[in-house]
């Protein structure tokens, strides 16, 4: 029989169950779009990250505490070691050490309560040197910025971000407020931007002052949480890194660079380990989504049953008046392709336009370019899995279809 | 007159619960071609299963079947199917028309799995309608639309759209009220003065009174075959519109 025929019986044979094909292919819609959401958003998430992170600047590179390791307890451990200490600091600075060091900002930084009169709010407190501002291309809304003598004079200026305000002071001017964190009463000299959100360091939430202060007065810790380092030229980038590594060895008395303390770490190093951490999460819940097609594909296989039972009279009316069992085979089969296919197509017309709505939905709540991609290779995949479901789940049927006696077929009631 | 159809030492028998069924104990005969055969018998007497092995349906357990002078015990599934598309006509008792599916679809089922192409199919169609006295508009209409005589001659005009030689037909009255089913004997009865080689199952005399020979089955063995003396004819105005 030609394959035209095939194709218009078996679409025949799903017109005549228009309700129950339509709920046959839920499960197969339901996870392609569940997959091509996932998919898309993953990858919207990534390219934003990966954005952010080159919008830093290549030349960037950051100094840890804690042994360099991508697992997320090793990650975690960094914040409570207390490896990088003032020499290391001084160290660094030194010409002799690091030549192409074009300058480092020393960061300590805590999540704590302020207070503002009786006002108690949770913020992140984050000391820095006033490069940091140059660094993310601050300027302020509001008043002044800290300044390098105030890092020098361990002054009590802050400046604070545009959610503190917001929450803190409502309709009060900040500027020249004075708040407490911890012990320590601080002045407001200036309010931050508002930062679009993102993945990096977002200071919306946040209070910044020189890392001196923070570090001595209010934390009154001995070491730092993290150095950002900058690179005078991309061409050094390597050396550097190698640089960094020596003279904090030798600071921390360490031969074996696998009992390293400390780690640096790239820019593309960075965006590798992101890559890599949304290309997994990613994968994994769309592995989660595709659950949804198994038991679609189930459910199917289910439908195709009782279709080939309900129909065994056809089968063997069909098979009387001249259909190869491959006739019956395919005509059943197609059918449980086209099922699959109509689900997987609707799936990823779903799951497009649930990531644009839900990319416009990111964008507006993030305040950032969240751009959305249609996950081409995601689409492709779903339908490919899903005709290939509807042969998996459909061949089983078809094929006991095929083999149905005519005569028992055409007696039966 | 050739032969279209010869049977010698026919068996067949099911296996039940691994048990073996005899139900064809060995049946000879022979069909000249246009002739119109009543097959008659009791209940379990084999005559349906007679029927489906002339049809290709089945496969005797032992014995020879010859088609058109070919022995068909030789021949694999998918020639079967050729042959049963190309030289076989059926009619069920339950007319058997595809539910929810136009006249038009019913009819051309055969042709769907032949090699004419699609273009000659509604020409094809409509002749076969009105062969069997119907109207040709009726095409587009669905099963459940039409009379239990209509429906069954929906299902006549099915088993000759392929023009086949042999055109078999189990109990084609038995769901028909007196009216329709004489109705549907004249249109068979036409069909055979065309040439089709015609053969009937029934357990109505007056039935098979139609044909020109009735073979008498009894516990799967032919019992008498002869002649009828006074073929009965359905007289065209008293029933067809």
């Amino acid at each position: 029989m030609k394959i035209t025929n095939t194709i218009r019986i078996s679409l025949a044979g799903l017109k005549a169950n228009k309700l129950r094909s339509a709920l046959t292919i839920l499960g197969i819609v339901i996870g392609i779009t569940s997959i091509i959401l996932v998919v898309s958003i993953g990858n919207g998430a990534q390219g934003l990250i990966l954005g952010e992170i080159q919008s830093m600047g290549s030349r960037t590179l950051t100094v840890e505490p804690g042994k360099p390791s991508g697992g997320l307890s090793d990650s975690m451990m960094t914040f409570f070691q207390q490896s990088l200490k003032e020499n290391d600091l001084e160290s660094l600075k030194k010409k002799a050490n690091v030549p192409h060091l074009q300058s480092i900002i020393p960061i300590v930084f805590t999540s704590d309560n302020i207070n503002f009169g009786n006002e108690v709010l949770s913020a992140t407190i984050l000391g820095s040197s006033e490069k940091i501002f140059d660094f993310y291309k601050i300027i302020p809304a509001e008043g002044s910025l800290f300044t390098e003598d105030d890092v020098k004079g361990k002054t009590d200026n802050c400046v604070i971000g545009s959610k503190i305000k917001e929450k803190l002071f409502g309709n009060i001017d900040p500027v020249g407020q004075k708040i407490r964190v911890k012990n320590k009463t601080l002045r407001i000299v200036g309010v931050l931007p508002e930062k679009g959100g993102g993945f990096s360091f977002n200071y919306n939430s946040a209070i910044m002052a020189p890392y001196t202060t923070i570090k001595d007065y209010v934390l009154s810790q001995k070491y730092y949480n993290e150095f950002i380092v900058e690179v005078d030229q991309d061409k050094y980038i390597d050396q550097t890194v190698q640089d960094i590594q020596i003279t904090l060895r030798n600071n921390h008395n360490i031969t074996d660079p696998e009992k390293d303390d400390f780690n640096v770490q790239t820019q593309k190093d960075l965006m590798k380990t992101v890559g890599t951490v949304t290309t997994v999460m990613t994968l994994f819940l769309a592995l989660v989504a595709a659950i949804s097609l198994l038991v679609g594909g189930v459910g199917i296989m289910n439908v195709m049953f009782i279709s080939v039972t309900e129909r065994t009279k056809e089968i063997g009316l069909r098979k009387a008046l001249g259909a190869t069992n491959s006739d019956i085979l395919n005509q059943f089969l197609f059918e449980a392709i086209y099922l699959t296919l109509a689900g997987g197509l609707l799936g990823i017309l779903f799951g497009s336009l649930f990531s644009y709505v839900a990319s416009i939905g990111l964008s507006q709540a993030l305040s950032s370019n969240w751009a959305f991609s249609f996950p081409i290779s995601a689409a492709l995949m779903g339908i490919g899995v899903s005709a290939f479901i509807g042969v998996v789940f459909g061949i089983y049927p078809a094929y006991s279809a095929s083999k149905k006696n005519p005569i028992e077929a055409l007696r039966y009631e | 007159m050739s032969n279209i159809i010869e049977v010698k030492n026919l068996h067949k028998s099911y296996i039940v619960d691994e048990k073996e069924i005899p139900v064809l104990n060995g049946i000879d005969f022979a069909i000249p071609e246009g002739q119109f055969i009543a097959i008659m018998g009791p209940s379990g007497s084999g005559k349906s299963t007679l029927l489906y092995s002339l049809g290709l349906l089945d496969r005797p357990t032992s014995g020879h079947y010859f088609l058109n002078g070919k022995e068909t015990s030789k021949l694999d599934d998918k020639k079967l199917a050729k042959v049963r598309n190309e030289e076989i006509g059926f009619i069920f008792q339950s007319f058997n028309l595809l539910r929810r599916t136009s006249i038009y679809d019913n009819v051309r089922v055969p042709l769907v799995y032949s090699n004419v192409p699609e273009s000659k199919h509604k020409e094809m169609v409509i002749k076969a309608l009105e062969s069997v006295g119907l109207d040709a508009k009726l095409y587009k209409k669905q099963p459940s639309q039409l009379s239990g005589g209509e429906q069954q001659r929906v299902a006549i005009a099915r088993a000759i759209i392929n023009n086949p030689t042999i055109i078999l037909a189990d109990e084609p009255t038995g769901n028909l009220d007196s009216k329709s089913g004489a109705m549907v004997m004249k249109v068979l009865q036409d069909l055979n003065k065309k040439g089709h080689t015609i053969i009937l199952v029934t357990h109505e005399t007056s039935t098979s009174e139609h044909a020109d020979r009735i073979i008498h089955l009894l516990d799967g063995v032919i019992d008498s075959d002869k002649k009828v003396a006074n073929r009965r004819y359905v007289e065209k105005e008293k029933y067809i519109k």
